[in-house]
């Protein structure tokens, strides 16, 4: 079923992105939603029957080379693309009925065909497949961002972080001699270089999620739409960096290091996207924030509890989402405001708006109880305080907080759109799927934290801080890349360039030549004189020469 | 007796053009460059055909022995005459001058060269070496109108009649010791006898007279220096014919009749044709005027011949006489593009002059530049052949550093030849270039066409070219 | 049925004629040079159509040369003219005349010497073509030293105003290759005592002094063609200085002609004496990679840029040849395929992209924003140079770069980060052309005609093929 899926989804969105055009804008992506809904039920209908199909498809047979391209139905296949298919779905809704979405044919073509790439990878059973597909993920999600500055850095950040998941392919595949994900396990007997590869492996999985000190390319797509941000942050590359993460799970292990630095990063990112949650003024940027506290929570439970890895993703992808759902209705009602210090004052507006949002908020609680909690409670409650401090410290700001709205703002104030409300409910709507009474207390706690938070509102002192030029609009990262690596490689280029190629080739030993070709030549020339004298003299140094060697042959 | 005067037609008639040029030239009014040109074709036709006919005559044994090596060189001498006369017909008609004096010289010099080629006899050796010499002065002569040639023609004068008499004076003195002027006689006697320190300074006396025929270094002065002070057809006619009829003679003597003193003449030609190698090749970067950057060319090619022919084995003799008939139709080919650059009437010499001709002249340009490459040795042309044995000859040897020193030259030379080329293509025409007449671009087709047979199918001359020579082989 | 005799005399006999042609094509009274351009790209096309048809004649998996021509040039000495193909060299040949095609798309409106370009051009195809089938060591060096000539004249008459200076430096480091290679030719001659197939050489059994010199003179004079320190100086100076696309292609070709050496010379079982050659090859190669990567990185010149690039990948592909692994050999013939289109491809967009800027008289910042269609294919190109699935290369690569960091990890990993830094000039230069930031609308830009942007769509197309299956033209392969 994925397979079929797969195939007619590549070739509508193909075909769509080819043909894109403003005429054909609307209808286009109505059907991309329709073909896209199909098939989900089709898949969701499968998933919950429990249908298995096995799809092969002999790519490459050489001797050298044997690849298959597996597209398999089964059920943990079906757990991970399913959350996937709803957030592309949502984003082709928004991305019609949204009047600031101008091409949308294009953008829900390659959300399409973003899915197909996301499909293969999560189906991959090879590394050829998995590296492919990731690399086809940078590609549309390249695609998507339309804008120049925030293409650049994701362009180089996933460059880097597809070479060096290259890399580890093709040492694993050097040393084990096989591409299948089975023989991984193999690589800490046969292989070497073991702290290499998976250092390279969890270089590339930070630069793909965008783990602390990788993540400066997720905040530069704030420039984006919020639908295409949201999308990008939860079905492009650190979605592409998960699934690297869950297959080459294995090879983490074979060195001491691997690990211990991608725990500490998901520790850092959560800190990070705290601190930008709270810190950072656009909105937007809050989004990214969140999305990383989430990245962090899901990669500290599955890499230090081992917890579900489709449950981890669901959340992570599901519940981020929702998050930024959460704030870009908050986006949408406050006629596209970006900055939460103009903000203020807004529940008098968008009560049913503000319900609205706490429900999807305490869904996603509910979920993350649900997933984290049988790995280990109490970080499965740090977790959820964690998020309900953010969210109530924006939330306190953005509804009952001192406005500092415009009046055309405050005065424009209005629900967010259906079709907002539509995805926030469905998704709360899945965290509610199964077993709801399970963590009602714990609930009902988070509940009374949040009003708390609401009301004492703790972190007031921090609110000055949007204005802070410095911390908003900081890059310290870039800096320090910049600083460590970009002008060192600058200046070595420039050295090797002025020593080897200025001073030693061209100065020294072309110069050196020319000159000695040219001496030879003057030498030469000096016995090219018209002169009988010397004439006389050839004639006799060949006699000379004719006699000494008579005389040698003579002796 | 009428056997041996039908045999000797081939020197008749090219004796009997000159008074029949005089005659044309004294009472007929009508007279052009072409008159006299017809005949010296028909002359040279004929005696062409019968040095054919007769290739294994010989009038006078004692004196001249026709063998098919000497025909081989004497056609091949006719050839090209007849090529540089019919080129020289259009310089002449083009600069209106009488051009009887130049066949007439020109007809007497090919029979003095055929003269040295059959000659078994030292004394005619001298003797036709000496009038070769002396015409090739007077057709120097001819150049008085467009050069100031007189100091280079005292030099040539002065050191052809040393040589000359040098030669004489080394001819009477192996005659003196052999008692015969006789090659075979010769050979035999140093075969029995050995040689002694005169007698290697009357061989050198000889062999020095011909290497200045010859003009490889250090003897080439005189050829490099008149190349530049000739008209071009004179400076095509010395710089060509007498190269071939040295070459053979040279060859002939050292296989034939200083045999024995191989011990000397093997690394002494071996020093030479290295020297030549380095002095034509880095000469010739140097120089701007055009005919005498290819008469260092010549100097470098002349250095691999010489070179290729070491140790006198049958596979470098024949290699050998490939390069050299690859060299020669290569320079048949540069003479004929330069009577194809001319400007306002003017021939041009200098580099400069052709700078940006290819705009102009696309076809001449490009065949200058394929026998330059030629000229470079660089394959499928024929003259790679020659190289190929040489640089052979000298590995077999274990004469590596000799190796380095050919190879040297060689990237050298082409400097050289990438400076004409630069000239010809990249640079900006200064001139307006006359139109060419249709007979040089035939005259260049036919050459093409050597080329392509000699590319394409080289056995084709390689094998005949073997059978002929067969008679210094061992 | 074709007569499988000749097919292979055919195929370089074709450029040759269509250069002859072109000689003697009439150039139109107005002074367009349509008739010349035209008979130039027929021949081009009747060539591809004739490769096209080897590989139906041949067995493309069967190891070995096939479709052997032997032809005796002459007996004393003995030489034979031999020629013979397998998928390596046809395949380089075919990604070589589809460069060319795409090439002359670049230079079609050019109206300065455009008869010599093309009879230039053309005698050079004919030349590299004969060098890809020979099969004996005297062809190989023949057409070695034969395709000089015409990419000489090419840069004198097409480059820029340093011109002299930088052919200079063409002609000197080319000519020490191949006067060394033509003394290692005449050693193997001597040796052997006549004539000598590339194949044999796998056999041959030297002395010991002799082997170390034919290996140093075939390794100089190779290397003289790849862009391997010091020897990359000329073809940097050279393509720094090319205006011209289809020159700047045919230079770029050229290193290509020293990897192919090393292919056919290199014997399967690398003899003894050649451990220390390669070992000092692998540090010059790697260091060399990284050298001009970092350069690349900093020059402003997007000529620098793509030169770089191919640097970088032909010493990958160099190094890859000296593992002497038969499946590397096979996938570097398949990814050169691709990589010399999209070099060809970068090149010629990139020159109309230049040309554009001096026309319009603006910056290119953002210049890609003007001309849609050539930003799709100069972005499609880009991407699947700096290695995205998007052509053979990349699964290619793969494989060449697997073997190479088994081997030795420390090359390994220089030649990676040699990829990045080479791929992230790349990606830099494509950001800068597309910042819409930056971008100077202007109604005067013309973009390329419907025609040419279908037919770049169709190499887009073929590369994206090439990914999928390599020889997927061939029936049955």
């Amino acid at each position: 079923m994925i397979a079929n899926s797969v195939l007619i989804l590549a070739i509508w969105g193909a075909l769509g992105s080819i043909l894109a055009s403003p005429k054909s804008n609307k209808i286009v992506s109505f059907l991309s939603f329709i073909i896209t809904s199909v098939m989900f039920f089709f898949l969701s209908d499968n998933y919950l029957a429990g249908v298995k199909q096995n799809f092969s498809f002999e790519w490459l047979k050489y001797m050298s080379l044997q690849v298959d391209i597996d597209l398999s139905s089964t059920t943990a296949n079906y757990a991970q693309i399913l959350p996937v298919y709803v957030i592309s779905l949502f984003s082709i809704l928004i991305a019609i009925f949204n009047t600031e979405e101008k091409r949308k044919q294009r953008f829900c073509c390659l959300v399409i065909l973003n899915l197909c790439a996301v499909s293969g990878a999560v189906c991959a059973i090879n590394l050829l497949q998995l590296l492919i597909c990731s690399c086809l993920i940078t590609v549309f999600g390249f695609c998507i961002i339309d804008d120049m500055d925030a293409r650049k850095k994701y362009a180089f950040y996933n460059l880097l972080a597809d070479l060096s998941l290259f890399s580890v392919c093709s040492l694993t595949y050097g040393y084990v001699g096989s591409l299948d994900f089975k023989s991984l396990p193999m690589f800490d007997k046969l292989g070497s270089h073991r702290d290499l590869v998976a250092i390279l492996l969890a270089f590339s999985i930070c630069l793909k999620i965008g783990l602390f000190m990788f993540h400066n390319q997720l905040y530069d797509l704030s420039v984006l739409h919020f639908n295409r941000l949201s999308y990008l942050l939860f079905c492009s590359t650190p979605l592409a960096g998960l699934i690297i993460l869950h297959k080459f799970y294995p090879l983490t292990s074979v060195s001491v290091y691997a690990r211990p630095l991608l725990e500490v990063l998901s520790i850092l990112t959560i800190c990070c996207g705290i601190y930008s949650a709270l810190i950072i003024d656009n909105i937007k940027e809050k989004a990214v924030g969140l999305a990383q506290v989430l990245f962090g929570f899901g990669l500290v439970s599955f890499l230090f509890l081992s917890a579900n890895f489709e449950k981890v993703e669901n959340v992570i992808l599901l519940g981020g989402y929702l998050c930024c759902l959460i704030l870009f209705a908050i986006y949408y009602a406050s006629s596209y405001e970006l900055n939460v210090s103009k903000m203020g004052g807004f529940f008098s507006g968008i009560k049913f708006g503000f319900v609205l949002i706490c429900v999807a908020l305490f869904s996603l609680l509910h979920y993350m109880m649900l997933t984290f909690a049988p790995a280990n409670y109490i970080l499965s409650i740090i977790f959820s305080v964690l998020l309900i401090l953010i969210t109530a410290h924006i939330f306190r700001q953005i509804f009952f907080g001192q406005s500092h709205a415009d009046e055309r703002v405050l005065a424009m104030l209005k629900n967010p759109a259906w079709y907002l409300i539509l995805a926030m409910v469905a998704i709360s709507f899945l965290f509610w799927q199964e077993k709801y009474f399970d963590y009602s207390k714990e609930l009902m706690g988070f509940f009374i934290l949040f009003i708390l938070l609401l009301v004492i509102y703790p972190l007031r002192k921090i609110e000055p801080l949007y204005n802070k030029e410095l911390l908003q609009e900081s890059d310290v990262f870039e800096d320090v890349f910049d600083f460590l690596i970009i002008t060192p490689l600058t200046i070595l280029g420039r050295i090797l360039w002025l020593l080897v190629d200025f001073i030693l080739i061209e100065r020294t030993i072309i110069n050196s030549l020319s000159d000695a070709t040219g001496l030879l030549i003057r030498g030469v020339s000096k016995f090219n004189i018209f002169s009988s004298w010397l004439y006389l003299l050839y004639v006799i140094m060949s006699f000379g020469l004719i006699a000494f060697l008579g005389y040698m042959g003579n002796k | 007796m009428l056997a041996k005067i039908i045999t000797l037609s081939p020197e008749f008639f090219l004796v009997f053009a000159l008074p029949l040029m005089g005659i044309i030239s004294r009472y007929r009014s009508s007279k052009t460059a072409k008159t006299f040109y017809s005949v010296s074709k028909v002359a040279l036709l004929f005696s062409m055909l019968a040095t054919i006919v007769f290739y294994n005559r010989s009038p006078m044994p004692d004196f001249i022995q026709n063998t098919t090596y000497s025909t081989l060189y004497k056609v091949f001498i006719d050839l090209l005459a007849f090529v540089t006369f019919f080129l020289s017909c259009k310089w002449f008609l083009n600069k209106n001058r009488s051009s009887a004096l130049y066949y007439a010289i020109g007809l007497s010099l090919i029979l003095c060269l055929n003269t040295m080629i059959s000659a078994v006899h030292l004394g005619v050796l001298v003797g036709a070496y000496f009038v070769a010499s002396l015409l090739q002065y007077f057709l120097l002569q001819l150049s008085a109108e467009d050069y100031e040639y007189e100091d280079a023609g005292k030099r040539y004068f002065l050191f052809m009649f040393l040589f000359s008499a040098l030669m004489l004076i080394g001819a009477m003195w192996v005659h003196a010791q052999a008692e015969s002027w006789n090659y075979n006689k010769i050979a035999i006697y140093y075969a029995k006898h050995g040689w002694n320190m005169k007698d290697i300074m009357a061989f050198a006396s000889i062999i020095l007279g011909l290497l200045f025929l010859l003009g490889i270094a250090p003897l080439h002065f005189c050829r490099i220096e008149l190349s530049g002070v000739s008209i071009l057809p004179v400076c095509m006619l010395c710089n060509l014919l007498p190269i071939v009829a040295a070459y053979a003679v040279i060859l002939k003597l050292l296989t034939d009749v200083f045999v024995s003193m191989q011990v000397i003449y093997l690394p002494f030609l071996q020093i030479i044709a290295i020297v030549s190698l380095l002095w034509g090749a880095i000469s010739a970067i140097k120089e701007d005027n055009l005919r005498r950057m290819f008469g260092y060319c010549g100097i470098y090619s002349l250095g691999f011949i010489i070179l290729g022919i070491l140790p006198f084995s049958n596979n470098g003799i024949t290699s050998s006489f490939v390069y050299l008939v690859s060299y020669l139709l290569t320079m048949w080919g540069i003479y004929t593009v330069f009577f194809a650059f001319k400007s306002n009437g003017e021939y041009l010499t200098s580099l400069s002059d052709i700078s940006g001709v290819f705009s102009q002249k696309p076809y001449a340009s490009v065949l200058l530049t394929v026998f330059i490459v030629s000229l470079a040795g660089s394959p499928p042309m024929l003259i790679f052949l020659g190289k190929l044995q040489a640089v052979d000859n000298m590995i077999i040897n274990h004469a590596y550093a000799e190796v380095i020193v050919a190879m040297f030259a060689s990237l050298l030379i082409l400097n050289a030849f990438f400076k004409i080329i630069r000239t010809m293509f990249f640079e900006i025409r200064t001139k307006n270039f006359d139109r060419a007449d249709r007979g040089i671009y035939f005259c260049l087709f036919l050459n093409i066409i050597f080329f392509l047979v000699g590319i394409l199918n080289p056995a084709l001359f390689i094998e005949r070219f073997e059978l002929l020579l067969k008679p210094i082989m061992r | 049925m074709l007569n499988t005799f000749s097919i292979l005399s055919l195929i370089i006999a074709i450029p040759f004629l269509g250069m002859l042609f072109t000689l003697f094509a009439k150039e139109s009274a107005d002074g367009t040079t349509r008739n010349v351009f035209s008979v130039a790209v027929f021949a081009v096309i009747a060539n591809i159509v004739m490769i096209l048809r080897i590989f139906m004649l041949m067995e493309v998996y069967k190891p070995g040369l096939q479709l052997v021509e032997t032809y005796n040039w002459m007996q004393n000495p003995n030489i034979d003219i031999v020629f013979g193909v397998d998928v390596l060299s046809l395949m380089l040949l075919l990604a070589i005349h589809i460069a060319f095609i795409i090439g002359f798309i670049g230079v079609r409106d050019n109206l300065v010497h455009q008869k010599s370009l093309m009879v230039w051009s053309l005698l050079f195809l004919s030349m590299i073509t004969g060098f890809f089938v020979a099969a004996d060591i005297f062809s190989f060096y023949i057409f070695f030293e034969a395709m000089l000539l015409p990419l000489f004249m090419l840069l004198g008459m097409f480059g820029d105003v340093k011109r002299q200076e930088y052919v200079n430096r063409f002609l000197f480091y080319n000519m020490v290759g191949a006067v060394i290679f033509f003394v290692a030719t005449v050693l193997l001659f001597n040796y052997q005592h006549g004539m000598l197939e590339l194949q044999q050489l796998n056999n041959m059994k030297l002395d010991s002094r002799l082997e170390y010199f034919i290996w140093a003179a075939i390794f100089i004079s190779l290397l003289s063609r790849i862009p391997v320190w010091p020897f990359h100086y000329w073809i940097a100076s050279v393509n720094s200085s090319i205006r011209n696309p289809m020159i700047f292609l045919i230079s770029m070709i050229l290193p290509l002609t020293g990897i192919y050496g090393f292919v056919r010379f290199l014997p399967k079982t690398l003899p003894a004496i050649l451990g220390n050659y390669i070992l000092i090859l692998q540090i010059v190669g790697v260091v060399t990679m990284l050298f001009i990567a970092l350069i690349g990185l900093i020059n402003k010149d997007r000529q620098y840029k793509i030169f770089a690039y191919v640097t970088v990948y032909y010493i990958m592909y160099m190094l890859g040849i000296l593992t002497r692994n038969e499946v590397i050999l096979l996938n570097i013939a398949f990814s050169f395929f691709s990589y010399l289109i999209i070099v060809a491809s970068m090149e010629v967009f990139s020159h109309y992209i230049a040309k554009e800027q001096n026309r319009l008289g603006v910056m290119d910042d953002g210049l890609l924003c003007t001309y849609p269609k050539i930003s799709i294919i100069y972005s499609f190109m880009t991407l699947a140079a700096v290695g995205l699935p998007l052509s053979s290369l990349f699964l290619n690569n793969f494989l060449i770069l697997s073997d190479l960091l088994a081997i030795n990890i420390k090359m390994g990993i220089i030649m990676l980060l040699s990829l990045v830094i080479v791929s992230s000039a790349l990606l830099k230069e494509l950001f800068r052309l597309r910042d819409s930031e930056k971008c100077v609308l202007t109604n005067n830009g013309e973009d390329i005609s419907r025609g040419i942007f279908c037919f770049m769509l169709f190499i887009c197309f073929v590369l994206l093929m090439s990914f999928i299956k390599p020889l997927w033209f061939v029936i049955g392969a």
